[in-house]
């Protein structure tokens, strides 16, 4: 061997001085005790009635909006009810009804209709 | 605290206690880490599953060697299952260096994340790269304590608790494996520069 090659070999083992520096890491406890807790939650699970309760949760969501829904139409009907529901539906016009009423007894009061019914 | 004191807070759900132990322990956990893997992210998350290890565990450890000890096999285990699994993860992939996160042992990348980076030059970028290659080339036992040794200063007594092997075992794999890197070194070099 060369004493070229050796100087390197003694160099890089000695290398090892300076390999085996570590900085300090002040936050190596906090970053643990995070890991720590995170693997906690990944590791707990849910028990029987959780895992029930989980696989329900869209259909209580969809039986909460139909009954939402069903309720909405019963409380419209309830408000939306008129008082007198039995009457023809004319007599919600009760204005205009007057109102032929006086055009027809008009005619037939003026003088001119009764010239024509007589002819 | 005693380490005793600090294993019995753990099981006592003690936050002060794992805190301590954590501060206490931390950057050694992390060298350890840092110097099987050699990938600073890699290191850091290694580190941290040590400790969650140590959480989950602390009853089995009975008190018969140090603390510290105990420590270090976690995170030496830890490191090589690590490797392993990258080793997996690059033989099952057709490209192995579009496999995100750690590197096949050995194989060093222009993003492989080192603590010193940042501000090095091309020589010490260099030196880093032969000695994480030779290193990593080393049959695993006498990787392990090469590490130990040089990275963390054990002494021979302390690595033979953490592998569990004689004193006499972990003599023979530091002078093996110093042999074996210079070896390699070597060679190294001396292909690179024909």
């Amino acid at each position: 061997m060369e004493q070229k090659d050796q100087d390197r070999v003694q160099k890089t083992l000695d290398f090892i001085q300076k390999d085996r520096i570590i900085p300090e890491d002040p936050w190596f406890y906090s970053r643990l005790v995070q890991r720590i807790e995170n693997e906690a939650e990944k590791t707990h699970k849910p028990g029987l009635a959780g895992a029930v309760a989980l696989r329900l949760k869209p259909i209580l969501a969809v039986i909460v909006v139909m009954i939402g829904i069903a309720g909405g139409i019963a409380l419209g009907k309830v408000i939306s009810t008129p008082a007198s529901s039995n009457e023809p539906l004319t007599s919600v016009f009760p204005i205009e009804e007057d109102a032929n009423a006086a055009f027809f007894r008009e005619i037939n009061d003026s003088i001119y209709e009764q010239i024509l019914l007589m002819k | 605290m005693t380490d005793r004191e600090l294993v019995q807070g753990i099981i006592d759900s003690d936050q002060a206690a794992f805190k301590e132990l954590v501060e206490k322990h931390q950057l050694f956990v992390i060298r350890t880490c840092y110097a099987l893997v050699h990938n600073s992210e890699d290191a850091q998350d290694l580190a941290q599953e040590v400790f969650i290890e140590i959480l989950k565990s602390a009853a089995a450890f009975r008190g018969t060697a140090k603390l510290s000890s105990w420590i270090y096999r976690i995170a030496v285990n830890k490191s090589l299952n690590h490797l392993k699994k990258c080793k997996r993860r690059n033989t099952f992939s057709l490209f192995s260096f579009q496999v995100p996160g750690g590197n096949m042992p050995g194989e060093q990348t222009a993003n492989q994340n080192t603590y010193t980076d940042g501000d090095v030059g091309m020589e010490e970028k260099e030196l880093k790269q032969a000695l994480h290659t030779a290193i990593d080339s080393l049959p695993v036992k006498q990787k392990i304590a090469f590490t130990l040794h040089n990275y963390e200063d054990l002494p021979y007594k302390e690595i033979a608790e953490v592998m569990n092997v004689s004193l006499s075992s972990v003599e023979s794999l530091i002078h093996r494996a110093k042999l074996n890197l210079q070896k390699r070194l070597s060679y190294y070099y001396h292909s690179n520069r024909k």
